[in-house]
């Protein structure tokens, strides 16, 4: 059975067709990445299947159950984790407890109020692993550079544990000598942890490189979807360029 | 029944200068003026000092005017000189110093006019009094509820039909993009302040012969006027307009009816109308 | 990393000796206990969870008219029943009050906070033969274990304790995954959410911890004081002076708002001792830390302990 399955979601802003009658599947452990000019809906897309946005119409399935009207914090809890275009980070906290909250959560501790962090031997080492694999530093969050945060960012989804991981640009604002290497150290863990993911990304090296299937979106429809070999389609390379 | 309806109107009017205020200067400034019940009062102390220059019963109606001019004039200088200085630091630091402002004007009363409740009701008796069906009332009670309302309707006419208020209410939609237009936003946040105030100081002013003013009236003005802004949605003057005429009817049907909990009933309503639409009756998304 | 045990321990040994210092000190010092908790009761709120209540009179008068009215209508005078009940009545009112304010953020949670401490205030005022009205309730003869608590002396020490108890209970939970996920929620509600974290259950959380301590300490305000009025205990300018405690000594730092707790009762006091205009001086303060120095005494100093 196929992991998540949306049926003809549709979700308009006004006159604005964001998202339009979009059906896909994604099996367990696939690599996606979705493609497409700037407000092809690819964000759009994202959150309605993270739950951040409420479709207008269209169902969508998780392992075959219904989540479309699933509060998001509940669907974190079935397996789908997110990261952001915009790195969503806990400004005052060090990175190491950034990680933390989402282990805690994962593990259904966060209500614990009768003993200190500090004693959670076992969680914190979980969270200082998974820094040291993205190569993170440890400090506040608020003197990190911007790079670091959006590593942060996609380190908490993945402390998750999740089935599915939705990755919007992962690696936007990442300089093109580390993007590889970050990507790579992604798709490791991904790989590690049989996680399926659905990336949103502009670079078509990595696109390429990476994706188990390609799906290219443009104006709220999924114009065309395959392996690497649709990036040079011309009707793809018409859109993504960008007459 | 017909008493309680004009007490009723006359604690609305009041309610509705007041709160009207508020909700101008936070739907343009974001902040929250808690000072604003201390510039109430004030308006009531000033217009009682200018009462003393003399007893004529046109200086009488004139004063509630200076009086809120003056305190829109204090009012715009504590937005330019302290106010102003936050700015950016997050709502907490704005709100604070106009919590601070309440405790500085309580002094400032003590000093200026001493801790004896003052009331000057010479006007009323100078205007006489008027049946409305077959009630005898004072004619100032009538002639209270109807400038209020035409200072509802000319306030209508500022901000809907003039370019100044054309500008406020861009500026309270998007101040980037209104500066961006060339307009001085600084000037618009100190107009906003003199209004609001000058609101707040001329029903100060009006209220002088009814209930006059005491220490602890800045408090309960400030309160009672967040709750009408509660109830009406913040930043709308069409839900301070409605919350006011129902919160000050229910009040005055409730001291009449149930006196030991009047205010009780009042705030009774408010969580009523939070839990049922959280934004106010006339509020729009929060945020 | 400096160890601030010993700073600790000196001001727990200074506390313990105050009484050596006659009636008076020991007096302003039980006040500034009592409201050190309950400026660290705000703090977990402000500092930790994001939520600015100025309301939080309502859980202090909570836990006070608690006390006043099992005393003056049903004669109980063991601090070990009244003292739980308090517990009891805070915890409800919390939960109450809660469920109607953690729905909003930022000022339209403070405005709500603000009108319904009035609404108590309110009904504490107007009910005259239940509550006293504005002449409040007198409490006096009370018992610990049968034995009669009679010298603010020993009142003190009863204080004491429970402000250690309560500094050190707090600080546990802050410190555990709920206080962490509480900061989580402050600083990103959005990235919360996207952890799996329901954020209405945790400000609830947060609004009945902040509650129920402020109502321990305002049970113990009435015990202390020996008298309660709705002015005094539920009035607008309590739950400002939390705030302003808070603000003095820092709502970024632990122990911030129990320093700003101890200055201001003893600035109160010292200034209306000397001065007529209190409230003036209480105004230009809080205009003043707003203008100056923000983040308060303790923001201060751990900025200039770091090295900044």
């Amino acid at each position: 059975m196929e992991l998540l399955k949306t049926e003809r979601l549709k979700k308009y802003f006004g006159e604005v067709h964001a998202v339009d009658n979009v059906s896909l599947e994604i099996g367990q452990s696939e690599f996606i990445s979705i493609v497409g000019p700037n407000g092809s809906g690819k964000t759009t897309l994202v959150n309605l299947i993270s739950g951040a946005l409420m479709p207008d119409t269209g169902v969508i399935y998780f392992e075959g159950k219904d989540i479309t009207k699933l509060p998001a914090h509940k669907r974190v809890k079935l397996g789908i984790g997110r990261s952001f275009q915009i790195p969503m980070v806990y400004e005052f906290l060090s990175s190491l407890d950034n990680v933390l909250v989402s282990i805690l959560s994962r593990d259904g501790y966060s209500s614990v109020f009768y003993r200190t962090v500090d004693r959670l031997g076992e969680a914190r080492k979980e969270a200082f692993e998974l820094l040291e694999r993205f190569s993170i530093p440890l400090r506040l969050v608020a003197e990190l550079p911007h790079g670091h945060r959006k590593l942060l960012d996609v380190a908490m989804a993945l402390a998750l544990q999740p089935k599915l991981v939705l990755l919007d640009e992962p690696t936007s604002g990442i300089s093109l000598e580390e993007r590889d290497q970050v990507m790579g150290t992604i798709a490791d863990v991904l790989k590690e942890k049989k996680v399926a993911a659905v990336i949103v990304e502009h670079d078509m090296d990595i696109v390429a490189e990476y994706s188990d299937r390609i799906l290219v979106m443009h104006e709220g429809k999924i114009l065309k979807e395959g392996g690497k070999e649709i990036l040079e389609d011309e009707e793809v390379r018409k859109v993504l360029i960008g007459e | 029944m017909i008493p309680q309806i004009i007490n009723g109107l006359i604690f609305a009017s009041i309610l509705f200068l007041v709160a009207t205020g508020l909700t101008i200067i936070f739907g343009i400034l974001r902040v929250v003026n808690f000072s604003h019940g201390s510039f109430y009062l004030l308006g009531v102390y000033i217009a009682y000092s200018i009462t003393r220059l003399s007893h004529d019963p046109v200086l009488y109606l004139a004063s509630p005017f200076i009086a809120g001019t003056i305190v829109g004039g204090v009012g715009m200088a504590f937005e330019r000189g302290l106010l102003s200085r936050v700015y950016g630091r997050g709502e907490l630091f704005e709100l604070l110093m106009t919590y601070g402002m309440i405790f500085v004007f309580i002094d400032v009363f003590r000093i200026g006019w001493g801790t004896m409740p003052i009331s000057d009701p010479t006007i009323t008796f100078m205007l006489g009094t008027v049946s409305i069906a077959g009630y005898t009332m004072p004619l100032y009670n009538i002639y209270l509820i109807s400038i209020a309302a035409v200072l509802a309707v000319v306030l209508w006419f500022l901000l809907f039909k003039t370019n100044v208020g054309m500008v406020i209410r861009a500026t309270s939609f998007d101040r980037e993009v209104t500066s961006s237009f060339g307009v001085n936003v600084n000037r618009v946040y100190a107009l906003t302040f003199f209004l609001g105030c000058f609101l707040a100081g001329f029903g100060g002013g009006l209220m002088l012969p009814i209930t006059g003013a005491w220490i602890g009236l800045d408090i309960d003005m400030l309160i009672i006027g967040l709750v009408v802004v509660v109830v009406g949605g913040l930043g709308s003057i069409k839900g301070a307009l409605a919350a006011s005429l129902l919160i000050g009817l229910v009040r005055s049907f409730g001291i009449s009816m149930f006196p030991a909990v009047e205010l009780a009933i009042v705030y009774v309503i408010m969580i009523a109308v939070l839990i049922v639409k959280p934004s106010g009756l006339f509020g729009g998304v929060e945020h | 990393m400096r160890d601030y045990r010993i700073v600790y321990l000196a001001a727990a040994v200074l506390l313990f000796l105050v009484p050596i210092t006659g009636e008076y000190a020991t007096y302003l010092t039980g006040l500034a206990l009592l409201f050190g908790v309950a400026a660290l009761a705000l703090n977990v709120l402000l500092g930790y969870t994001g939520l600015l209540s100025f309301g939080n009179a309502l859980f202090f008068g909570c836990g006070a008219y608690t006390v006043g009215l099992l005393i003056k209508h049903f004669d109980i005078t063991a601090i070990e029943i009244l003292f739980p009940a308090s517990i009891a009545a805070s915890f409800v009112v919390a939960v109450l009050v809660g469920f109607i304010c953690v729905r909003h953020t930022r000022i339209y949670f403070t405005m709500l906070t603000i009108a319904l401490a009035s609404l108590f205030y309110a009904l504490a005022h107007k009910l005259r033969p239940i509550t006293g009205g504005d002449d409040g309730i007198r409490v006096y003869e009370t018992y610990i274990f049968g034995h009669e608590i009679t010298s603010i002396i020993e009142f003190y020490y009863v204080v004491l304790i429970f402000f250690i108890a309560s500094i050190l209970i707090l600080r546990i939970i802050l410190k555990s995954p709920f206080g962490l996920t509480l900061q989580a929620i402050r600083d990103s509600e959005l990235r919360a959410r996207f952890a799996g974290i329901s954020i209405m259950k945790y400000r609830l959380g947060a609004f009945i911890v902040s509650g129920v301590f402020t109502g321990m300490s305002g049970a113990l305000y009435a015990l202390f004081l020996g008298q309660i009025s709705p002015d005094d205990v539920l009035g607008l300018t309590r739950s400002g002076e939390f705030v302003a405690m808070t603000i003095l000594g820092g709502f970024t730092s632990f122990v911030g708002p129990i320093v700003g707790a101890f200055v201001f009762t003893y600035l109160k006091a010292f200034v209306s001792s000397v001065a007529l205009y209190w409230y003036m001086v209480a105004g230009i303060i809080i205009v003043g830390i707003v203008l100056f120095v923000p983040m308060g005494i303790m923001g201060e100093v751990e900025r200039r302990i770091r090295g900044f």
